[in-house]
């Protein structure tokens, strides 16, 4: 008699366990794939607000001291800086040989010819091409792979360089919308110039944006 | 009852999926079906030089002599420039430029011009602007036109020349003289003016039968005065940017139209003596003063001379000479050049040459020479009355046209047209003088310097349109045809010289003659094959 009830509560015990397994596992599953499918969703959107925030225009081009000169500027009034790759052909440009104008040092109205009025661009990544991705066809892929593809230059080291925002040079605070103004150094062979903009995302550089330019 | 338990324990069960799974699968497919697409390629554009996105409803302007900027925006909508860069050459060097323009708001349907302020001489040595680009707020570009003198000389003989292509039988006219000033040029020394508007200043092998054109780059000297005992213009004074109060009696008056601002005059003044209140200077020798950019503060008029009030350059250069009156000018001048007669061997062109125009064209600049310094006289007098005062050349000043070669492949002949007045104090004209001699000769020279062919102007043909007194400088016109070498005997390049001078001297009271020039126009017309 006794040993009957305790066959129907045992069973259910059995029953409510087996439930609370499922619900667990599929609480864990679901959650785990909820919290990638976010993070992509994050990248996404941080990658597309990069790629649509940052303006480059080019100013000019001086042939007889092989400068490049060229405007960047955030269209969201942000203060933060730019990430750039420079590609000069046939290598990527070292981070020495970007500067960003700092109009608040200027002193002689010469952009660029004292120490304090250009700013050096500061490397973030220096290392090989497939530390840096590329969101393409879908999927996130890494430098080498996209640059093959892509017929673009190849090579051992790329430099993910940061520029300063002129608008930090500023001293004031709330929205910026002013241009921050580039120069860079290319040798005298340099042809054609491919300026990638770069967004940083958990500490990988994934590139938005490429702007290229025929300088010879 | 029997079974309840297993419905019972069914239920709890389903229920205990359902409350735990379902809301889950639905969260998830609501974030699946919400979730943005998979990241997209990197945004690929082309940027090229060429496309500066030059807006066609917003037109930049840059006149690079003046360094104002002429914006006109036609776009219907404000914009607002954040920041100007120039790209200059510094002594030869590419820089860019930031003038500190900053924020200029640009209102839809207005013009604005204003100053671009430039970096100093000691910061940017010989600066000349290349590109002026202004960057808006939005981040365009405007690449502006940068405009000089010589853009708009080059303008408009392209369009001539343009013209020639089209109706190949008519020629095209180039204007050597007068020459287009600004308010940058130097007028105060005729040899860097002269430098910076396509002449070369050289003098001739012979100032009576040249043959070859010399001394380019490095002519010194040319002039020299008295008889026996040399006497030359010393320059004394200069002061720049003056009050200048003039009340004293001057024997001779040149007056013209500042070439770079028609509001203002260039002036030359002969007297045996002055006193000058403003700028303070007195002397008892004969002086020569040159005004540069003189404003009169006088509301009567320019100046006065004896009762009469001057209200405008008479286009008769030699008008006021010869005045021996009493002098009132008063206002300011941009420089005062004041020379006097001393003792010396030689000096340059500098004390007998103003660059004027006689009518308001604005910004074109004649050349006028003058070595009369006080009276005229006759065959048998001294006609400055006195030695000293006497002047003539010992190198002529020849320039030479550099700007436009004329090539005997491209043009069969040139006809040059040259058009001047001329004045002299000798009473007598041609009989005041033994032997005649050329005061102005126009013609080609060759790339080495060697003379093509000239055109002579002798003072006995020049002084038959001239009255010495009362004083009276006709405009003459002459026209100078020159066939080229046919262009089967290989190519040759020609440039177009004219050369002036004083070539008299003295010998007695004959040759003693000092006269006054003004070339009013030089104009190149080659003739195509």
């Amino acid at each position: 008699m006794v040993l009957r009830g305790e066959s129907a509560l045992l069973t259910a015990i059995i029953f409510i366990g087996v439930a609370l397994v499922i619900g667990v596992a599929m609480l864990s599953y679901f959650t785990s794939i909820a919290t990638y499918y976010r993070d992509q969703v994050d990248l996404s959107s941080h990658l597309q607000s990069e790629a649509s925030n940052v303006f480059v225009n080019i100013i000019s081009y001086d042939t007889a001291s092989s400068s490049l000169w060229f405007l960047l500027k955030r269209t969201d009034g942000s203060r933060s800086s730019f990430f750039v790759i420079v590609d000069m052909g046939s290598e990527y440009s070292n981070c020495s040989n970007i500067y960003v104008s700092n109009p608040y040092h200027d002193q002689d109205g010469i952009l660029c010819n004292s120490n304090n009025d250009c700013v050096q661009a500061t490397p973030v990544y220096r290392g090989p091409m497939n530390g840096v991705y590329v969101p393409w066809e879908g999927v996130i892929v890494d430098f080498s792979s996209y640059a093959k593809t892509a017929g673009y230059t190849l090579s051992d080291t790329v430099y993910v360089c940061r520029l300063s925002n002129v608008c930090e040079f500023s001293g004031s605070q709330g929205l910026c919308s002013e241009n921050t103004i580039v120069k860079i150094q290319l040798p005298s062979y340099a042809g054609v110039i491919r300026l990638y903009t770069v967004a940083i995302y958990s500490n990988k550089p994934y590139i938005v944006g490429i702007y290229e330019v025929t300088v010879s | 009852m029997k079974g309840q338990g297993s419905i019972i324990v069914a239920v709890v069960f389903l229920s205990i999926i359902m409350v735990s799974v379902a809301p889950l699968v639905l969260h998830i497919y609501g974030t699946a079906t919400n979730m943005a697409s998979a990241p997209d390629a990197p945004v690929y554009r082309f940027l090229t030089l060429q496309a500066k996105m030059i807006s066609r409803e917003i037109v930049a302007f840059y006149n690079a002599t003046d360094s104002t900027l002429l914006l006109v925006n036609r776009g219907g909508a404000g914009i607002k420039v954040e920041r100007v860069v120039i790209y200059a050459d510094c002594d030869g060097r590419g820089v860019y430029i930031d003038p500190g323009v900053k924020d200029l708001d640009m209102p839809s349907g207005l013009e604005i011009t204003m100053q671009i302020p430039l970096p100093t001489q000691s910061v940017c040595g010989n600066l000349k602007t290349n590109t002026l680009y202004l960057i808006t707020s939005e981040g365009l570009v405007i690449s502006s036109t940068v405009i000089t003198y010589e853009d708009i000389e080059m303008l408009s003989r392209q369009e001539s020349q343009t013209t020639t292509i089209v109706r190949t039988t008519l020629p095209s006219a180039v204007m050597a003289l007068p020459f287009k000033v600004g308010p940058g040029d130097n007028t105060s020394d005729l040899y860097s003016l002269l430098g910076g508007k396509g002449f070369e200043v050289c003098t001739l092998d012979s100032m009576e039968n040249p043959t070859k054109v010399v001394s380019c780059a490095s002519l010194e000297g040319g002039m020299k005065g008295g008889a026996g005992t040399g006497y030359v213009w010393s320059l004394r004074r200069v002061y720049v940017n003056t009050n200048i109060n003039i009340s004293n009696v001057i024997r001779n008056l040149w007056i013209g139209y500042d070439p770079r601002n028609v509001s203002r005059y260039n002036i030359v003044i002969t007297a045996d003596s002055a006193t000058l209140a403003t700028p303070s200077y007195s002397t008892s020798s004969p002086v020569r003063i040159k005004i540069y950019g003189f404003v009169p503060v006088t509301p009567q008029g320019i100046l006065r001379l004896g009762g009469t009030w001057m209200s405008a350059p008479d286009q008769d250069i030699a008008k006021y000479t010869f005045v021996n009156a009493a002098l009132v000018l008063n206002g300011t001048a941009e420089r005062v050049e004041i020379y006097e007669r001393t003792s010396g061997n030689e000096t340059d062109y500098n004390p007998y040459i103003m660059f004027i125009n006689t009518d308001r064209s604005r910004g074109f600049a004649g050349i006028l020479f003058t070595t009369i310094d006080r009276a005229w006289g006759f065959y048998s007098s001294r006609n400055e009355h006195v030695d000293t005062l006497l002047d003539y050349s010992i190198k002529s000043l020849v320039l030479v046209y550099k700007d436009y070669s004329l090539s005997n492949i491209k043009y069969s002949s040139v006809t040059i047209a040259v058009n001047y007045r001329f004045h002299d104090n000798e009473g007598s004209d041609a009989q005041g003088t033994s032997v005649d001699k050329p005061i102005m000769l126009v013609g080609l020279v060759d790339a080495s310097g060697v003379i093509y062919s000239y055109r002579s102007f002798t003072f006995r043909e020049l002084t038959r349109y001239e009255d010495t007194y009362p004083p009276t400088a006709q405009a003459q016109s002459s026209m100078i045809f020159i066939p080229l070498p046919p262009a089967e005997q290989g190519e040759k390049v020609y440039y177009v010289f004219i050369a002036i001078q004083d070539p008299y001297h003295y010998n007695g009271y004959l040759d003693d003659l000092d006269l006054t020039l003004y070339i009013e126009s030089l104009v190149i017309v080659p003739v195509t094959r």
